[in-house]
């Protein structure tokens, strides 16, 4: 039996990564390949130099085909950027059926007033993420059948600049390769990194990238806000190289090695080697003056995120904070998140059934890609209902164990 | 003044002008010192910032536009106000050898005022310097943009531009020093560049550093200057020196290495330098420059420096020159291999870390040669601490 061969692909600021995933019609997927490469002409999220990106990703695409021994018929494309915004949009309806009884035609009749939000011309809808359904007050996951009055549902609405993200879809679509669809990576990697019981009792993705950090808002196991702060790794380093004055590779270099998140009273007086081997151009630099820089960064970071989220509702709504990404890495970062946010914080990783090679964080924005891919290619015409994340994880655990 | 020029006529002769009411005082610290030979003018709009300085020769600009009140933080009334004088400037500002300008921008009279004067006495054929200090963050958004702009103006109009950006030695201040103090170093540092750039060209020197090889150095377009002076002591002056020209708060920050077409080094001394001391004290600096061949020494002596050697440096560094070694994207030759092309693009960006932090806006390091995207009206990319104004330690000595 051969299935269709889709790929996921993630252009970031860093590198280009491609997961090639081949789908039965049994709703089961086996990743068959994967690459990355180091990424050129992306910044901030978004494409600056189109030609250095396009070669980026043919040079990703024909390693991850060579690797999986396939032809890649399809991908899926992630997306990243500040151009992306969100919008709460509630929609309410009377119940027409029988017996006040919710009927599948008063869910579709509200779901589409709820997405029927106008925009401006040049924004672009990518996602309808939808919260719980309430009827007459009551939080209800699947109103048909019930009783009652009034309808209502809240959809999160992202849209990007539609030219922002057509520049996206074109880097792939210039090699050859049709896009199917895209998936803002935030959602991706939240929907891989946070457990169950984490999404269902609220919490909050953090998505540290390199140009960007994304962030995503669970609570009650729905999505209700996202977005993606142009502040990333880049700024911690530039901010290194700014303060320090140092050059950008030693400021790369000392951030990975010697940088913390906050100021602890052991820094004091204690000095660190720009480079460590004494030779022209090494100096010695206080460990309170570089953890003080990447401090303020990152509390300010986390101190816009906090903003966007809405204070009150993120303390009344989430219970931790998952911090993910490449900069997650750093030392302390969980214990400056708590400071900020005020609930615990922890180091996320993709989930224990995930492939070893596969469970660091950098692949968890593919592979929730993929994951959407799969929802995709199984997805028989408009579900009155979301499909629950748990089914996911479940037909995931059995390809990644079998 | 004109009886000393009359007795002196064979002497060189140099002009201080001050722009603004910042520049005044900074001129009056000058005055104190009276190095003979140079000639004190200060401009301003306002009647009462100029009388509080009786003893500068001074020119009230824009007397029909204002009746000598302020500028009112507007650059545009500032520049009209220089605009509506300009034939008493130029006449005030002819036959110079060369004229020093100082200006604190950010607020009207010297952000509006400077450029159009610079640009007259730069019309009767004289070289000339403008050593501007860029507002503290803390003064708002308005005066830093304002500066910028200036900045840009006077640079286009002036042969040579030393900035000091105030913000860091806002970062060197202790968080005790009192709040005037600060103030009153920002003066401090630039009356040190006055005194270092003017200083070596008036004492009898023992080597030559003139006027002549400064004015050469001068010449030439598309070049960007890079300044430092320090005082270090005599014992272990090269090593110390070298730390302490990194540390000037002229240069730009961020610098590792600069590469120097010219370089003018002016090496003041008590009498205390040994002759080993001083050999290693320019192998350092023209190390530290880059630039073997157009290095020129000047060497002097004060006795009032004592145990103490002044350091003063002027280099410049062709960007046209810069320029060729491709600073600007390449267009990639069809027939160059793939791995060809990275390496291409691996020496642009060394290149590119030597230059890129000389920019107007090295603040923002990396970025900064991309478009600002503010986030609710904050530019992300400008480090958080700069932004709120937190210090950062460096280790000294």
């Amino acid at each position: 039996m051969s299935g269709k061969i889709v790929a996921a692909i993630e252009v970031g600021c860093q590198d280009v990564k491609i997961l090639v995933g081949e789908v039965f019609e049994d709703q089961s997927l086996n990743i068959i390949g994967r690459s990355q490469t180091e990424s050129v002409g992306v910044t901030k999220g978004r494409v600056v130099n189109f030609r250095e990106a396009s070669d980026c990703v043919g040079e990703a695409l024909d390693l991850a085909e060579t690797s999986a021994g396939a032809n890649i018929e399809s991908a899926y494309l992630a997306v990243a950027g500040s151009h992306l915004e969100g919008l709460s949009h509630p929609a309410t309806t009377r119940v027409r059926g029988q017996d006040n009884r919710v009927t599948p035609a008063d869910v579709e009749r509200v779901n589409a007033e709820a997405k029927g939000k106008e925009i401006a011309s040049d924004r672009l809808y990518i996602h309808f993420i939808r919260n719980h359904y309430l009827l007459d007050g009551r939080l209800i996951e699947n109103p048909i059948g019930f009783e009652g009055h009034e309808l209502g549902v809240s959809y999160w609405l992202l849209h990007g600049d539609s030219q922002a993200v057509s520049e996206h879809i074109h880097v792939v679509n210039s090699q050859n390769i049709k896009v199917e669809d895209v998936i803002v990576s935030s959602v991706a990697s939240a929907c891989m990194v946070a457990s169950e019981e984490e999404k269902a009792a609220g919490c909050l993705v953090i998505d540290l990238g390199r140009g960007t950090t994304d962030y995503a808002f669970y609570r009650k196991g729905c999505i209700v806000r996202t977005g993606s702060i142009p502040v990333g790794g880049e700024h911690l380093t530039n901010d290194l190289s700014v303060g320090l004055r140092i050059v950008r590779e030693g400021a790369e270099d000392l951030k990975i090695r010697h940088g913390a998140a906050t100021v602890i009273p052991e820094d004091k007086g204690r000095t660190h080697h720009l480079y460590g081997d004494l030779k022209i151009g090494d100096k010695s630099l206080f460990a309170s003056s570089i953890n003080r820089i990447l401090e303020v960064r990152l509390e300010e970071l986390f101190e816009m995120v906090r903003i966007e989220c809405g204070e009150a509702e993120l303390k009344a709504g989430a219970v931790r904070a998952l911090l993910t990404g490449g900069g997650s890495r750093l030392e302390r970062i969980t214990d400056l998140a708590e400071q900020v946010f005020g609930f615990p914080a922890r180091f996320a990783e993709n989930p224990e059934w995930v492939a070893d090679e596969l469970r660091g964080v950098e692949y968890s924005t593919v592979l929730g890609v993929l994951h959407y891919a799969l929802e995709g290619q199984t997805d028989g015409g408009v579900r009155s209902a979301r499909k629950r994340p748990d089914s996911v994880v479940k037909r995931f655990s059995r390809l990644f164990k079998g | 003044m004109s009886e000393e020029e009359t007795q002196i006529p064979s002497q060189s002769r140099i002009c201080l002008a001050g722009v603004g009411g910042g520049a005044l005082g900074i001129l009056e610290l000058f005055r104190r010192k009276a190095i003979p030979g140079i000639d004190i003018v200060g401009f301003d709009t306002d009647a009462r910032e100029l009388d509080r300085y009786p003893e500068i020769q001074s020119i009230r600009i824009g007397r029909s536009l204002l009746r000598g009140l302020g500028c009112g933080g507007d650059e545009d009334v500032g520049r009209l106000a220089a605009e509506s004088d300009r034939s008493q400037i130029s006449e005030c500002l002819a036959g110079y050898d060369l004229a020093i300008f100082i200006g604190c921008l950010g607020r009207g009279c010297a952000s509006g005022a400077l450029p159009v004067i610079v640009e007259l006495a730069g019309q009767s054929g004289c070289p000339t310097v403008s050593i501007v200090s860029r507002p503290f963050e803390f003064e708002g958004n308005r005066p830093g943009t304002v500066a910028r702009k200036a900045l840009g103006e006077v640079r286009r109009v002036s042969d040579c531009v030393i900035e000091l950006p105030n913000d860091l030695i806002f970062q060197e201040a202790e968080d005790s020093d009192r709040a005037d103090q600060l103030f009153a170093s920002s003066d401090e540092w630039m009356f040190r560049a006055v005194s270092a750039l003017v200083g070596p060209l008036y004492r009898p020197g023992k080597m030559c550093a003139d006027l002549a090889s400064f004015r050469n150095a001068l010449k030439g377009d598309e070049s960007r200057i890079h300044f430092s002076t320090c005082r270090v002591p005599v014992a272990n002056a090269a090593e110390s020196a070298q730390r302490a020209i990194f540390n000037c708060p002229f240069r730009s920050a961020g610098i590792e290495k600069v590469q120097a077409d010219r370089l003018l080094v002016s090496i003041g001394t008590g009498g205390g330098l040994t002759v080993a001391g001083f050999s290693e004290l320019t192998d350092t600096v023209t190390a530290l420059f880059d630039s073997r061949e157009d290095a020129v020494f000047g060497f002097w002596e004060d006795e009032s420096l004592g145990e103490e050697v002044e350091v003063t440096i002027f280099a410049r560094t062709e960007l046209s020159a810069a320029a060729t070694r491709s600073r600007l994207p390449q267009k990639v030759d069809v027939h160059v291999s793939k791995l060809d092309q990275k390496k291409d693009k691996k020496t642009k960006d060394r290149v590119q870390t030597e230059f890129d932090t000389l920019l107007e806006h090295n603040e923002r390091g990396l970025f900064g040669q991309m478009n600002v995207e503010a986030y609710n009206g904050i530019d992300l990319d400008k480090p958080t601490f700069l932004r709120r104004g937190i210090k950062i330690a460096m280790p000294k000595g």
